[in-house]
């Protein structure tokens, strides 16, 4: 499974709409490598959602996420999970291991936008149990292009 | 700084006694640690980013405030680095809602009683109304650049903005020069693909041959004068949208390509053996029957489902007259910047005929009314004498009749109403005589202020 996760620093983007970088990263069963970093920023709604589509991401893992960036995306045809917060690599782990669930890693007052579901909010696909694969290369965050 | 314990403030209690205080005020108002984590959150802070204290307190600030400048500019860090205060910057939240909220914020730093920074305040108030208003204020009659009070407009005007987000394909119907194109770019402009392209098609302006080239793109030595490739209007739509004006003038053979893009977005390029894919959205225009060329098979029933998902139609010029004065002063205002003139309005008997035109071309025939007239009038009121002879009572006859001393005196005084913006005292100031005299003479001229922006029918 392909995730895209918009991150800043060592976390995920607290507001999706205008996150500088995203983390695109490989879930296979229970693993996880880092692949690229894809710098966002500088463009709109329509071109950003234009290009995370390009990137035929399985979902996107972000933070907060206003409806009209969510309905760009989603009328690009991008999976989403937002709400998230928290270390990115923490949240990768919880993704592989199955403990990505909607009461851990949400933002404060989010809890049941996440439960619920909005047309926006993306389910998460099995990404199966397991550990992280230690020699995974491009692991973390050395690992980004 | 100095520095509380990160774990202690986790744990803070949503309870503090300044709360009460907190929650008397207006203004959303939250404090942080020097860890930034969130030691008090009052009520108003509750209500606009739709996050009850008790999840608040001990969380980071961006993961509750969650502003648009948390990550590249973030207010608080930078008082806490300069020590300066900052007053009503302006960003918008996303609140728990995923609601854009437009926000006015200020900071400052929080010191011990030994003046050591232990953390910072922000004050954050909510701009919505305000910017609601001020939408609602220059919307009234204005969308994008489209100008009307008339209620079928209206109607359209206040659907734009669901149409717009909904990404469906549009169908707008309408009479040529009815403003059609006016209404994509609307559309277009207020949906999430606002920073892509829009795109114009004219089906009609094209032989099929070139249109499918035009549309779809070539590679080069797919024909004779294809020396290199050139991409098509759906490709450099991608992101944003492409408008297809005309499209009952497409033949049936390009009308089973474009149903084709429409279902899935994929097309190949004349020449080309790999298919391509477009994520354009599509607003059609017509000013032709397509129920009818659905009947009689000339416009294929398929592709007219496929874009008949959301119709709009616009009314033509002569069933929304009470849109005639404000579109008036509009091209006069555009004429103005483009010519470099100062003409002023039109007099009363101007209106009075551009008001019982039929205006068979629509708004473009009047806004052509208008540039003609520029052509002779330089400044001042545009008088009959300017106008097309073809729209004058008799044919033209009176484009050369002298003007009474009766219109003369209307043109005169209409004019300098306009430039004092109808203040009657200051008119009657002008001219040295009493306000009631003047009354008395705008009352036997027939002359009244025009309908504004704003004013109601």
């Amino acid at each position: 499974m392909r995730v895209g996760l918009t991150v800043w620093d060592t976390r995920i983007s607290p507001v999706a709409d205008t996150a500088t970088e995203l983390l695109v990263a490989q879930c296979d069963g229970t693993t996880w490598t880092t692949e690229r970093r894809v710098p966002l920023g500088g463009e709109g709604h329509g071109r950003m959602a234009g290009k995370i589509a390009g990137l035929e991401l399985d979902v996107l893992v972000c933070g907060a996420v206003s409806r009209r960036f969510g309905a760009a995306l989603e009328q690009s045809g991008v999976r989403v999970l937002p709400w998230v917060t928290g270390d990115w690599q923490d949240v990768l782990e919880a993704l592989v291991s199955g403990q990505l669930t909607p009461d851990r890693f949400v933002m404060a007052g989010c809890g049941r936008r996440r439960r619920g579901g909005g047309p926006r909010d993306g389910r998460q696909s099995g990404p199966g149990r397991g550990r992280r694969n230690g020699a995974g290369q491009g692991r973390g965050r050395g690992g980004g292009q | 700084m100095a520095s509380r314990d990160p774990k202690k403030s986790a744990h803070a209690s949503p309870e503090s006694p300044y709360d009460p205080i907190l929650d008397s005020i207006a203004e959303g108002v939250f404090t942080v640690d020097s860890d930034w984590r969130i030691q008090s959150f009052n009520r108003a802070a509750e209500r606009i980013t739709k996050t009850p204290r008790g999840e608040a307190i001990g969380r980071p600030c961006w993961e509750v405030f969650r502003a648009s400048i948390c990550e590249s500019a973030c207010a608080l860090r930078e008082t806490m680095a300069s020590g300066e205060r900052i007053v009503d910057r302006q960003a918008y939240i996303v609140n728990a809602d995923g609601d854009r909220v437009p926000i006015g914020l200020s900071t400052a730093l929080l010191r011990d009683e030994d003046g050591a920074i232990i953390g910072g305040v922000e004050t954050f108030r909510d701009l919505s109304v305000e910017e609601e208003l001020r939408r609602e204020l220059a919307g009234r009659i204005r969308f994008g650049d489209m100008i009307s009070k008339n209620h079928l407009v209206q109607e359209i005007f206040a659907l734009v903005p669901d149409i717009a987000e909904s990404g469906s394909t549009v169908l707008i119907r309408g009479d040529s020069g009815t403003g059609k194109e006016l209404l994509a770019r609307a559309i277009h402009e207020q949906s999430p693909r606002s920073d892509g392209p829009l795109i114009v098609v004219n089906c009609g302006a094209l032989p099929d041959t070139l249109l499918e080239s035009e549309l779809f793109g070539h590679l080069a030595g797919a024909f004779t004068d294809a020396t290199r490739d050139k991409p098509g209007r759906f490709e450099l739509a991608n992101g944003g949208t492409i408008f297809l004006d005309e499209i009952g003038d497409v033949s049936p053979a390009l009308q089973s390509r474009l149903l084709r893009v429409l279902q899935d977005g994929s097309y190949e390029p004349l020449g080309a053996v790999e298919t391509r894919h477009s994520d354009a959205r599509v607003i059609c225009a017509t000013n032709r029957d397509l129920d009818a060329m659905v009947e009689s098979g000339d416009f294929r029933r398929d592709l007219y489902y496929r874009i008949n998902v959301v119709t709009l139609e616009l009314p033509p010029l002569r069933e929304r007259r009470e849109d005639i004065p404000a579109l008036v002063k509009h091209f006069i205002e555009k004429f103005n910047r483009l010519r470099e003139k100062t003409v002023t309005g039109v007099s009363p008997r101007v209106m009075d005929i551009l008001m019982r035109h039929d205006y068979p071309g629509n708004i473009r025939e009047l806004e052509n009314i208008i540039e003609h007239a520029f052509v002779t009038c330089r400044s001042g009121v545009i008088r009959a004498r300017h106008l097309p002879t073809a729209l004058l009572p008799g044919g033209g006859s009176g484009s050369d009749k002298a003007p009474t001393l009766e219109e003369l005196e209307r043109d005169f005084l209409f004019a300098l109403m306009e430039r004092v913006e109808w203040d009657r005292a200051a008119a009657a100031h002008e001219l040295g005589i009493h306000r009631t005299t003047l009354w008395r003479r705008l009352k036997r001229l027939g002359i009244e202020a025009p309908a504004r922006e704003g004013e109601h029918d």
